[in-house]
């Protein structure tokens, strides 16, 4: 028997992959959408958002110990009402991973494999996520200390020769449409803040999880650096004006530039990069959305969950959108931040309403002794 | 066990992630290096591939199977049509017994026909095709593409390299239209205020179109001729080598040009090598009315001085007042450049210098009322011109030894 533990470092570097994936996968099609030239005034905004949900989601972790949100749902709201709400939260999970699967494989199967099946794309990145899965969170840890610092390297050097393309009249004028469209554009990336619901699930395995919440802020403040010099560099080196028509502007961005006439084709970069946050996003959800199910249904051990449920990951990957313009409709700001809150954000509102009252007036439940997770 | 059975699934996966089905292989597949586009009469698209010849001795090649291909040319051109860009290159695989790819192509070619109809629909694929990388260089040929795809170029292997070679180099010197990234003209299509420009090549009579010739007897097969301007995506006109000098001293990305002129007092010759150029613009509005205020400053060198007579003549340079005389000269030089190449455009109707995209940065509210009838304010634009050059270099000897 032992009790699986990932350090707060390891936490760190996953919610950064997963947060900053998704933001280079995605993002500046957003940020560009309506703010134009100023996207990247509406990707500073969108940081603070994104911290304070880290804040918000994760706030409630550090009432109940050792609890996931699966467990301290039912301990607020009783057992029916919290395996509701539970059902919501691992349908974000499942929903999570299946949506940036069906990114990826979309921008692999389209760009560079075009031959293979779409359905073989996504199946080889769950059958490895979810392997991942069975050796459990320290091995997720660890895979995420070692593609770490590569993943740094990547988006890094990514931005830096994107510098070379980079014209600042493009950013030019600042604010002349007002606040009006700058304010709309913070909408999708609060919208994808959502991914720090792991956290909610992974601060009980923490070595420290009483600095959970502080690391998932740190993440989010990261990740949203990421997002701000993408948000420069993406309609700085394309114009706003044509940036926001590209389907994957970071990547046609690295494909574009050319710092000399030798170094060049860059694009790999950001697809090695992007292959790695994805390996760690696909196992974390498929992690967090197993474990949380196998609490729900009162078993010991999440493993012989994992297989049904990476069957089901990759139906719904598959099945969910008939094309990318379907995911880009997900993404629109007036139907992702209205889904997410119904899902997620409204939940959790209930859960601090319900908290708040219950610790005014005295009825907080106990929080039940818990040694962590165990396994054979 | 458990971890030996964990590295066998590993190692399964491995073989199943190399991409069986898009496995091609390399022997089957041949890189275009140049696409040329052009127009029929019935509206068709004609596209022209360069291929570096995979059997031909040049490249590196030779026969797989037998078979003499001691004779096979170092580039191949494939002309087909189709009725839109993308058909016309996918119709060139019906007399091509390769694959073909398109992601080495280095150089996009544009008749002037296609250019004066309009370029949207290749600029669509170009910008959509994930092949292809828009970091590549684009001219407009004035002449025969095919023409100038299948002749020999002297010094380089292929017309293509050729032609890439004189864009990044030959026109940094010559102050013709130099090419960038087709990118960065590109961006400009929707950018409020601002056309693209792309280098014309015309085809000399050097250009046989056989692709033989005794190397000896080689003669070049096309020069850089100034450049077109565009309004979106058609070709409005040209821009002479003058204009598109003073086009680049504008945009301040002008490297070096020659300038040759009278020497003061004299009805003799000198010839200038301007550098360190640092042209800008900025917009203003005064009293009202729009104007645009072009700025350059330069440095100039001498490189020779000739007499009418052709004989060296005593010009002291030493005496500060020729020198002072030799710079105004030049900075009025530099400066009828830049108003040939105002006219030009402004003749043309069309912003090539971003001139709108300058008050649209500057003066966004004012920009919205004047976005619609730009094109027109801008044939009446005032532009006033401050020129400056700071010093004459003399080379290695003050004045010529009668």
């Amino acid at each position: 028997m032992k009790v699986e533990k990932i350090s707060n470092r390891q936490l760190l570097f996953i919610l950064f992959m997963i947060q900053s994936t998704i933001i280079l996968s995605t993002l500046p099609v957003f940020t560009t959408g309506n703010a134009d030239q100023n996207a990247w005034i509406a990707a500073i905004m969108s940081t603070f958002g994104m911290v304070a949900i880290a804040a918000y989601i994760g706030g409630l972790s550090l009432k109940f110990p050792g609890l996931t949100v699966i467990e301290y749902s039912s301990l607020l709201l009783g057992k029916y009402a919290g395996a509701f709400f539970s059902f919501s939260f691992l349908w974000v999970f499942l929903h999570i991973a299946a949506t940036d699967t069906r990114i990826y494989a979309d921008l692999i199967g389209g760009q560079f494999l075009r031959e293979t099946s779409f359905t073989f794309i996504i199946t080889v990145m769950v059958v490895l996520s979810a392997l991942a899965v069975y050796m459990g969170i320290e091995t997720i840890g660890r895979a995420a200390d070692a593609l770490f610092p590569w993943f740094l390297l990547f988006v890094l050097l990514s931005l830096g020769v994107s510098l070379t393309g980079f014209d600042i009249q493009n950013l030019q004028p600042v604010l002349a449409q007002g606040w009006g469209p700058v304010l709309s554009s913070t909408a999708s990336p609060i919208g994808f803040a959502a991914h720090v619901i792991a956290l909610t699930m992974l601060i009980p395995a923490l070595n420290k999880p009483e600095k959970g919440v502080t690391v998932g802020m740190q993440a989010m403040l990261a990740a949203g650096i990421i997002l701000t010099m993408a948000a420069v560099l993406v309609p700085g080196v394309f114009g706003p004006q044509h940036g926001k028509y590209l389907r994957y502007p970071f990547f046609t961005m690295l494909k574009t530039v050319s710092p000399t006439q030798f170094f060049e084709r860059f694009d790999v970069l950001s697809v090695l990069a992007w292959g790695f946050g994805l390996f760690i996003d696909v196992a974390v959800y498929l992690y967090c959305g197993s474990i949380g199910l196998s609490q729900l249904m009162g078993l010991r051990d999440n493993r012989p969950l994992i297989g049904p449920m990476a069957v089901i990951w990759v139906i719904v990957a598959v099945s969910s959108y008939d094309d990318i313009f379907d995911v880009l409709r997900l993404f629109q700001p007036h139907v992702l931040l209205p889904y997410v809150t119904t899902f997620l954000y409204l939940p959790f509102l209930l859960l601090w309403l319900v908290y708040l009252v219950r610790y005014f007036t005295g009825t907080l439940p106990a929080v039940p002794a818990k040694k962590g997770k165990e396994r054979s | 066990m458990r971890r030996f059975a964990f590295a066998v699934i590993l190692a399964l996966l491995m073989l199943i992630n190399t991409g069986c089905w898009d496995y091609r292989e390399p022997g089957e597949i041949v890189h275009a290096i140049a696409l040329g586009f052009d127009i029929d009469d019935d509206g068709q698209y004609i596209v022209h591939l360069l291929f570096p010849n995979p059997v031909s001795p040049a490249t590196g090649g030779g026969a797989e199977t037998g078979g003499s291909t001691e004779n096979q040319p170092p580039t191949v051109t494939i002309t087909s049509v189709g009725q839109t860009p993308m058909l016309a290159i996918t119709n060139a695989a019906l007399f091509i017994p390769r694959n073909i790819s398109l992601a080495h192509v280095r150089l996009i070619l544009f008749s002037t026909r296609l250019a004066r109809e309009g370029l949207a629909p290749v600029i669509d694929l170009l910008k959509r095709e994930p092949e292809i990388r828009l970091s590549i260089n684009s001219v407009i040929v004035e002449g025969d593409i095919k023409t100038l795809l299948t002749s020999t170029t002297p010094m380089e292997s292929s017309p293509a390299m050729g032609l890439n070679r004189l864009l990044n180099l030959g026109a940094d010197v010559s102050g013709a239209l130099f090419a960038g990234p087709i990118l960065d003209e590109f961006v400009k299509l929707p950018r409020p205020g601002h056309e693209m420009t792309i280098t014309r090549v015309t085809v000399l009579s050097g250009a046989k179109g056989d692709g033989g010739g005794e190397a000896s007897q080689l003669q070049p097969t096309a020069m850089l001729n100034g450049g077109g301007a565009f309004l979106g995506t058609k070709l409005m006109g040209w821009l002479s080598p003058r204009e598109a000098a003073g086009y680049h001293l504008i945009q301040g990305d002008l490297r070096v040009y020659f300038k040759n002129l009278i020497v003061p007092g004299t009805e003799d010759f000198f010839t200038v090598e301007i550098r360190q150029m640092a042209g800008s613009f900025k917009p203003e509005i005064k009293d009202g009315e729009l104007q645009i205020r072009i700025s350059v400053k330069a440095r100039a060198a001498i490189h020779d001085i000739v007499g009418r007579s052709m004989e060296q003549v005593p010009v002291l340079l030493t005496d500060p007042d020729v020198t002072t005389s030799m710079r105004e000269r030049v900075a009025e030089a530099i400066k009828e450049d830049l108003v040939l190449a105002v006219e030009r455009a402004q003749e043309l109707g069309t912003d090539i210098f971003g001139f709108g995209f300058a008050f649209y940065r500057k003066f966004p509210k004012v920009w919205a009322e004047l976005e619609n009838d730009w094109p027109e304010i801008f044939k009446k634009l005032k532009v006033e011109y401050e020129v400056e050059v700071h010093a004459i270099r003399p080379g290695l000897m003050f004045t010529p030894i009668p």
